[in-house]
């Protein structure tokens, strides 16, 4: 285990964070405390970083520091001066615009680096000056600091490392770090079915770059990438549960929830180094723009999540097209009438993102049979039969069922939006069930069912709790 | 009061669970000796992958990056040798691994691993024994 690659790593995602939080000014919402522009702001740098190497891979650039150098100044440098007054203007949205008055003069970023400082609302569950900029630190952060530990240490040791790190995922970071790129000769080999050739790219990146930082491919320092994933997760919930009026004491224990479940099935699943914390990533970062009433900022949060997503694991894709679309609806549903902006807004950087994957892969001829099939309804009995078997995953410890509540969640009017993309990619999952053509289907649910419900079990909780746990009182206006 | 009791009872069940599972992972961990699970089961720094690196670190020493190799595990059902050729390709990023049956792969071979077992096949009069390595045996394709 090299300590240079872990600080690598390390290292690695404050710079996404950094990048990220050059477009501060457009990404945070005044509702946004700090923890949540952490998390937006590396999912942002991320979206940008792949964008840069999917570009490099266009023009046939191998992919080295230098070069990343020079792009991610290029795009700091562009964001701040070019791009961002061409694009956007400053002007908050109308329901923003009477509060922010006066508070900064137009077009001027308030927020240079990671947003410390900027607009917190007051009355939502805490978080104000005075208080540090992690707001009050409660017995709930610290159990989920021992959690995300807990996991760390694991994962480090490379104990519970997924099989699919293995297989396919870290396989393929290190063929990419080896190739300087997205390496579609090798892909394209039809031998190579079992590597999901045709997947999205983003998380072997991933792998790629921290090599390329860390100066080899050292797996510790791969699986430390899971444990900042996890720690952004738990950042992402708890400010869902601050954002959606949980009161302090459902707020620590939400967050406790969250953290202890997932990395009790971290562990016992063998979870270190999958794809599937982007997307359980995805879902509670999504919780919070889409729990406040539809604004600007939060179509440009929606559209940065869902590019997040799109490029991270093939699932992502239609994620993506759901809360993108669940965001529009949003807007024209509050705003009452059809606007070209925010759906723009929104869905720029997951269009980008997708019409690059869907290029690529179809250029190299990487899309495999088993992605198409007729549906089948007589599937339903093993299907069923191997959803009630992984339903008593014991690595779950009696949580699983937690990934239906979006079905619940459709009921209370503030958990609508979130509730609809949730049960939509649950339909997904379930198409995709009756429509792969594999064969054994009793364990081809058993073998994923228990990590996609770990996609959308934490930010279920929170969006439950929210339900639950706010008073009348302190819910946002807007809200039921 | 009710909603708190219960919300309280679930974390005080998540972090026994939590326990309850980096107990069992330590459990697993002091006895990964003697680990000898089915490939599908495999874990980095189990006696079996230690095994195959061995096997694979003699190879890599003689294979140049970029080879076209074909693994083959004689004796072992179709699926093991399935993960047993994912985890090949793994430990050697360096070089093209897919497996020895792979259709797919017919005649692209110019090496070829057998793990644990020389080959007994028909399609070995095409191949060249190059040397026994720790636990595995390589091959180097006859050319016309």
């Amino acid at each position: 285990m090299s300590l240079w690659a872990l600080g690598a790593t390390a290292a690695f995602f404050v710079l996404l964070g950094l990048l990220g939080s050059r477009f501060a000014a457009w990404l945070a919402s005044p509702a946004d405390g700090t923890l949540y522009r952490c998390v937006v702001y590396t999912i942002a740098g991320i979206v940008i970083l792949h964008l840069v190497l999917t570009v490099l891979d266009f023009a046939g650039v191998r992919w080295s520091l230098p070069v990343l150098a020079v792009a991610a100044a290029g795009i700091a440098g562009m964001a701040k001066t070019l791009i961002t007054p061409a694009l956007f203007s400053h002007r908050p949205p109308p329901d923003r615009e009477k509060r922010e008055q006066g508070k900064h003069a137009p077009g001027v970023p308030p927020l240079p680096v990671w947003g410390v400082g900027r607009g917190r609302e007051r009355g939502l569950g805490g978080e104000g000056p005075g208080r540090g900029p992690f707001g009050r630190i409660g017995w709930g952060d610290a159990l989920a600091f021992f959690a995300v530990v807990v996991f760390a240490v694991f994962a480090v040791t490379g104990w519970i490392t997924m099989p699919d790190f293995v297989y396919h995922w870290g396989f393929k970071g290190h063929r990419f770090y080896l190739a300087r790129g997205v390496d579609y000769s090798f892909l394209g080999h039809r031998w190579n079915w079992a590597i999901h050739p045709e997947y999205p790219s983003l998380v072997p990146e991933l792998f790629a770059v921290t090599a390329l930082l860390a100066g080899g491919f050292d797996m510790p320092a791969m699986m430390l990438e899971a444990t900042v994933l996890f720690a952004l997760l738990v950042a992402a919930c708890r400010e869902g549960l601050r954002q959606g009026g949980a009161d302090r004491f459902i707020q620590q224990a939400g967050t406790a929830l969250v953290a202890l479940s997932s990395a009790a099935f971290g562990i016992g699943y063998i979870m270190a180094g999958a794809a599937d914390w982007h997307l359980a990533l995805v879902f509670a970062a999504a919780v919070p723009p889409l729990l406040r009433p539809p604004d600007r900022t939060g179509d440009l949060q929606i559209g940065v999540i869902a590019a997040f997503a799109a490029a991270s694991k093939i699932e992502g894709v239609p994620l993506a097209a759901l809360l993108v679309a669940v965001q529009i609806v949003r807007r024209v549903w509050a705003e009452r009438r059809l606007s070209l902006k925010p759906a723009v807004t929104a869905g720029l950087l997951p269009a980008a993102v997708v019409l690059a994957w869907l290029a690529r892969v179809t250029h190299h001829h990487l899309f495999q049979t088993l992605e198409s099939g007729a549906f089948e309804l007589s599937r339903a009995g093993e299907i069923f039969a191997g959803v009630g078997e992984a339903l008593q995953n014991p690595a779950w410890h009696g949580l699983l069922p937690v990934m239906f509540l979006p079905l619940l969640l459709l009921f209370p009017r503030r958990t609508r939006a979130f509730a609809a993309a949730a049960t939509l990619e649950l339909v997904f999952y379930f198409y995709v069930y009756f429509t792969s053509p594999v064969g054994d289907y009793h364990y081809f649910v058993l073998s994923n069912f228990p990590r996609l419900g770990f996609q959308l079990i934490p930010a279920c909780i929170v969006t439950a709790l929210v339900v639950w746990g706010a008073p009348k009182s302190e819910r946002p206006a807007g809200t039921l | 009061m009710l909603k708190r009791f219960l919300l309280g009872l679930l974390v005080l069940w998540s972090g026994v669970s939590l326990l309850a599972e980096a107990r069992r992972a330590v459990t697993s961990w002091d006895a990964r000796a003697g680990w000898e699970a089915w490939p599908g089961g495999w874990r980095l720094g189990t006696p079996p992958v230690a095994r195959l690196e061995a096997c694979l670190a003699g190879a890599r020493r003689l294979l140049p990056a970029g080879t076209a190799v074909a693994f083959a595990a004689p004796g072992e059902s179709a699926e093991s040798t399935l993960f047993q050729v994912r985890w090949a390709a793994y430990l050697m990023p360096e070089q093209n691994v897919f497996g020895h049956s792979e259709s797919t792969a017919a005649g692209m071979a110019r090496y070829v691993i057998s793990w644990r077992k020389p080959l007994a096949e028909p399609g070995v009069a095409k191949l060249r024994p190059v040397g026994q390595l720790p636990g595995c045996f390589l091959y180097q394709a006859i050319r016309p």
